[in-house]
């Protein structure tokens, strides 16, 4: 067992801890912080580059699939550490094509956020010992592969991100922190069930079959290669898959968000500080996203065959509704909290479909929205910082007044519409074309075209946004613009060099998201 | 000699890479200018080596590509994998339909370079973007996949909306919007359309999807196919224009600046009639069959509208702008009575003429469009009007630029010996072919076109002087030489048509599988 993927949870840990014990000024506390959060970009990097090739087999052994008495399955680097075994509980971490990109997200993320927030005044030791909590915990659930471990992470993951908001928040940041922690946590605890439930019914059964031990077990493996196992659904049959699979999506769905199960997302990401927002859009939502791969469909297969039209339903619904909600914001900041709602939508819908192209559009629509939503909220920050307000209708003529700024915003625009040759537009593409290709949509395959309406309304509100803000001529009323500094120069260069670069080049990414929803599709086909 | 060069990729890639480098080496405007018209002159060159290859077979030896078994064989081809697991790649290639419109979209954007040279406005970032555009362009022509032709379809919205929303006219910023809009919607309906030729045939592969359907392996004759082509036309019918989606072209034509006119009437509405072709009519066989009768009647629709609306215009450019309108539709005229007379022994010659002619009109119409917008735009830009009842006699006082006038109108209102007249008789000819007596309607237009273009001519260029215009500037070089060169054009494929019309008459008669 190779050290790797722990160091993935201690680096974040540590850098929390050394945050809050040595970062007594600005300085101090945002240079520990973005130093831990870097190396942890570093680490997540190395796992990035293991999974497109052999070059770091030198340092951490081959790649090899993870082995059990039932056969091998598609996930690497696993490591076990026990816990409390009476209870089936223990430490396991692995990772495959689903979660790999979004490890690689997390620290990524955090740190640019960190690099964002440099000048944050207000106690910054406690700012930036959050934000690494936050890491923490993020790739706390995207690591795990034993439930228990995995809901630790995922409530740990409100507590940070509640403060976050409630004290470095907007004006409204009291009421938005205590409504995100009380639905989102509903929505966990949900969840929560549904996770006792396949403890109690199903674990032991599974657990037998896959390493030929009887105990109960939280292992999410005993779940993951069990699903694939010809007597699957004599010891998990539908019946009991239904009710499981209906709490699950209840608990992810909220995460996600999907409407109507959104509305605590607009208030938080309005209220929440630059950094937070960039987190919560850029990395909690996908954590819903995730769950529904990794569980719903992984783990839930035959509930997931015969419930693809209520994905489908909630997606397109979710799409429909936040574009056109989208069409009447004024705020730049609402408004890309509801695009954000529409996007999430393309997951549900490539989910849906069953089939290896709409899998891996779903998953690599988590990567590619991480990466644009990221610089959107960081563009909502910036024109806030320079101009003091975030209203369309009083910024007008920014491409005058702010070129790098509305040279920035244009890309991000075009890149969230889902332009072909950026990163989003392969997301899309596959979603539809796989959800068009679908297992179960045989007799209703054109409705395609009801989510594709709500790319032409996505298209007008950015364009429409894009026209009022960049052209015309500066308002006279607002004083003191300036243009990017270096820190935001530096975060969105980053991030929109990958948004060029994996939208011209998406195979690495791509390549292992489709192993992953090769496999998956297998399992899904074959119940 | 054979040429095993990639020379498409280096095609597509020189106009994107000079767009950069014109913006980092322009600051200085007259840098700027220069460097993106030198930039421009190579994928011209390119352009006219690949043409040359069709003109006259093994002169270059570019690479050729047929499918195993198949019929269509596509010239200086080069294949590599984008996503395997999606049957999506990096797929080009030209034949006889684009490789035309190729050559035209080098030509026209080095003319458009040239005629933009007063643009004083951010001219770094106003030339790079027409080398964008000219990317994105020949992006279509091109491209023999599916992914990469949507991609290249959807890219060009963005420089085109640039172009007409900074540096346009007054109404820019609302034409600009609903440019980008409207052809936006329109692509969903392309995009569902793609989806259903990935989920019959498994493909992206333009070439693998077009064998099949010639073999009726690709999508089942009926129902689906004929929905496919009412939508797939719907969506390309509004690049072309075609009546009724046309609304978004008298606005965009009108507030763009000159070269962005050139290069929209030029080129951009070519991909509509391009993708007609080469969708419409060589993915969906059956459908085509079937169905051909709607865009007959769109086109002479289109023929006959476009004509009445010009005659009531009194802004010259949305007049030539309409005219735009009234000529596309011959390309839709003659695809369908190609289709329906290539069925019949009898038809089948005449047939063959009104596709083959709908494809030369693409070409023709290119040229003399680019004229037209050129001349209205040097007058507006002169006299600080475009309407024709405020010009007069201005030919005794602007010599050149009222001979090109004249000359371009001549050739749009198809007179013989001009470029226009061959691709019109062309189409007509097939028309009787294929619907007889009613090729009475659209003939009307003649007379019409006529009509507008000479009582245009007179009230603006000939005439008593009107005293405003004494002391008006006549073309300078930078607009005589576009206008000289396209004014040559116009007689040299009006006298010898043959060049292009024989590769695409014989081409047509491969696609709709008549020997």
């Amino acid at each position: 067992m190779v050290l790797f993927l722990s160091l993935l949870l201690i680096l974040p840990l540590a850098g929390f801890v050394a945050t809050l014990a040595a970062g007594a000024t600005l300085r101090r506390a945002r240079t520990i912080a973005l130093a831990f959060s870097f190396a942890d970009t570093v680490v997540a990097g190395a796992l990035l580059v293991a999974f497109l090739g052999t070059w770091l087999d030198p340092l951490l052994g081959p790649r090899a699939p993870y082995g059990t008495p039932a056969g091998t399955f598609p996930v690497y680097f696993v490591e076990r550490y026990a816990w409390v075994p009476p209870l089936g509980m223990n430490v396991i971490l692995g990772v495959d094509g689903l979660s790999v990109p979004l490890i690689f997200l997390t620290p990524l993320l955090t740190t640019l956020a960190i690099v964002f927030s440099f000048k944050k005044e207000e106690r910054p030791r406690q700012f930036f010992a959050l934000l690494l909590l936050l890491e923490f915990s993020i790739s706390g659930v995207f690591l795990s592969l034993d439930f228990f471990l995995f809901f630790v992470f995922w409530e740990l993951v409100l507590i940070p991100m509640f403060f976050l908001i409630g004290i470095w928040g907007g004006p409204n940041r009291q009421y938005a922190s205590i409504k995100f922690l009380i639905y989102t946590h509903v929505g966990s605890v949900i969840m929560l069930l549904s996770i006792f439930a396949l403890y109690w019914t199903a674990s032991s059964g599974l657990n037998q079959a896959v390493y030929g031990l009887p105990d109960r077990t939280f292992d999410m493996t005993v779940f993951l290669i069990g699903a694939g196992l010809p007597g699957f659904l004599a010891i998990l049959p539908l019946a009991t898959q239904i009710p499981i699979f209906f709490a699950f999506f209840f608990g992810f769905g909220v995460k996600l968000p999907m409407v109507p199960f959104h509305t605590w997302l607009p208030d938080a990401h309005v209220e929440a500080p630059t950094a937070g927002s960039v987190i919560l859009a850029g990395l909690l939502l996908k954590m819903g996203g995730y769950g529904v791969f990794r569980i719903g469909l992984g783990m839930l297969p035959a509930a997931a065959k015969d419930l693809w039209w209520l994905l489908a339903a909630f997606g397109g619904v979710s799409m429909v509704y936040a574009s056109y909600v989208c069409l009447a914001q004024t705020d730049l900041k609402r408004l890309v909290a509801y695009s954000s709602v529409g996007h999430m939508g393309f997951v549900l819908l490539g989910a849906s479909s069953l089939v290896p192209l709409g899998i891996a559009g779903g998953i690599f629509q988590l990567f590619a929205h991480g990466l644009i939503t990221a610089v959107l909220f960081m563009l909502a920050g910036t024109i806030k910082h320079a101009a003091g307000t975030r209203e369309i209708p009083a910024l007008t003529g920014l491409g005058k007044a702010m070129p790098q700024f509305s040279f920035v915003l244009i890309v991000a625009f075009l890149a969230s519409l889902g332009l072909p040759g950026l990163v989003s537009f392969w997301a899309e593409f596959l979603v539809f074309t796989g959800f068009y290709g679908g297992l179960g949509a045989a007799p209703w395959r054109a409705l395609v075209v009801i989510p594709m309406l709500s790319i032409a309304v996505t298209a007008a509100y950015y364009i429409w946004t894009l026209h009022k803000v960049v052209m015309g001529d500066p308002n006279p009323a607002l004083k003191g613009l300036h243009d990017l500094n270096d820190q935001e120069r530096l975060s969105y260069s980053v991030l929109l060099g990958l948004i060029v670069f994996v939208g011209l080049f998406p195979l690495p990414i791509l390549g292992m998201t489709f192993e992953y929803a090769t496999h998956l599709a297998s399992i899904l086909g074959g119940i | 000699m054979v040429l095993d060069f990639p020379i498409l990729s280096v095609l597509l890639l020189t106009p994107a890479l000079g767009a950069a480098v014109v913006y980092l080496t322009g600051r200085d405007p007259e840098n700027a200018r220069i460097v993106a018209l030198t930039i421009s002159v190579v994928p011209l060159a390119l352009s006219l080596i690949v043409l040359l290859d069709f003109l006259s077979p093994g002169l270059v030896g570019l690479r050729q590509y047929t499918a195993p078994g198949g019929t269509f064989t596509y010239r200086a081809f080069e294949s590599a994998s984008w996503l395997p697991q999606a049957n999506v790649g990096y797929i080009v290639g030209v034949d006889e339909l684009s490789a035309p419109l190729v050559f035209l979209t080098a030509l026209l954007t080095v003319l458009a370079l040239m005629i933009n040279w007063e643009e004083h406005r951010r001219v770094r970032e106003f030339y790079a973007m027409f080398l964008l555009l000219e990317t994105t362009i020949l992006g279509v022509f091109v491209s023999l996949d599916f992914f990469l032709f949507f991609l290249f379809w959807e890219v060009g919205l963005v420089p085109m909306y640039f172009i007409i929303a900074v540096w346009g006219g007054p109404r820019r910023r609302y034409a600009a919007l609903k440019f980008f809009l409207f052809t936006f919607v329109a692509s969903i309906p392309v995009l569902i359309g793609i989806f259903a030729f990935y989920f019959y045939g498994h493909t992206f592969n333009m070439v693998t999807l077009i064998e099949a359907a010639r073999n009726g392996t690709l999508i089942p004759a009926g129902g689906i196919q004929n929905l496919l082509f009412i939508a797939l036309l719907a969506g390309f019918g509004t690049k072309l224009p075609t009546w009724p989606l046309h609304t978004w072209l008298p606005d965009a034509h009108v507030e763009a600046p000159t070269g962005g006119s050139v290069i929209l009437a030029g080129v951009l509405l070519k991909l509509g009639g391009y993708a007609i072709i080469r969708v419409n009519v060589q993915m969906l066989p059956q459908g085509s069959l079937e169905m051909y009768w709607i865009a007959a009647i769109l086109g002479t629709v289109s023929i006959l509208y476009g004509a009445f609306v010009c005659l009531v215009q009194d802004d010259l450019k949305r007049m030539v702008a309409f005219s735009s309108v009234s000529h596309m539709g011959f390309v839709t005229l003659g695809v369908a009575a190609g289709i329906v007379a290539s069925q019949s022994p009898a038809t089948v010659a005449g047939g063959l003429l009104g596709f083959g002619g709908a494809v030369f009109q693409m070409f023709a119409h290119g040229l003399v469009s680019a004229a037209l917008f050129m001349v209205a735009g040097s007058i507006g830009h002169k006299t600080g009007t475009r309407n024709i009842s405020e010009l007069g006699g201005i030919a005794s006082v602007t010599p050149k630029l009222s001979t090109f006038m004249m000359v371009s109108f001549l050739a749009s209102l198809g007179l013989p010996g001009l470029v226009g007249f061959v691709a019109e008789l062309a189409v007509f000819l097939g028309a009787y072919a294929a619907f007889g007596f009613l090729v009475l309607i659209p003939l009307i237009t003649v007379v019409i076109t006529t009509a507008y273009y000479i009582w245009a001519m007179q009230r603006a260029i000939f005439g008593p002087l009107n005293p405003r215009w004494k002391d008006l500037p006549d073309a300078h070089p930078h607009e005589s030489i576009p206008m000289g060169v396209l004014t040559a054009l116009f007689a040299l494929f009006g006298i010898l048509p043959v060049l292009l019309l024989n590769m695409t008459i014989q081409w047509a008669a491969r696609v709709l599988g008549v020997g």
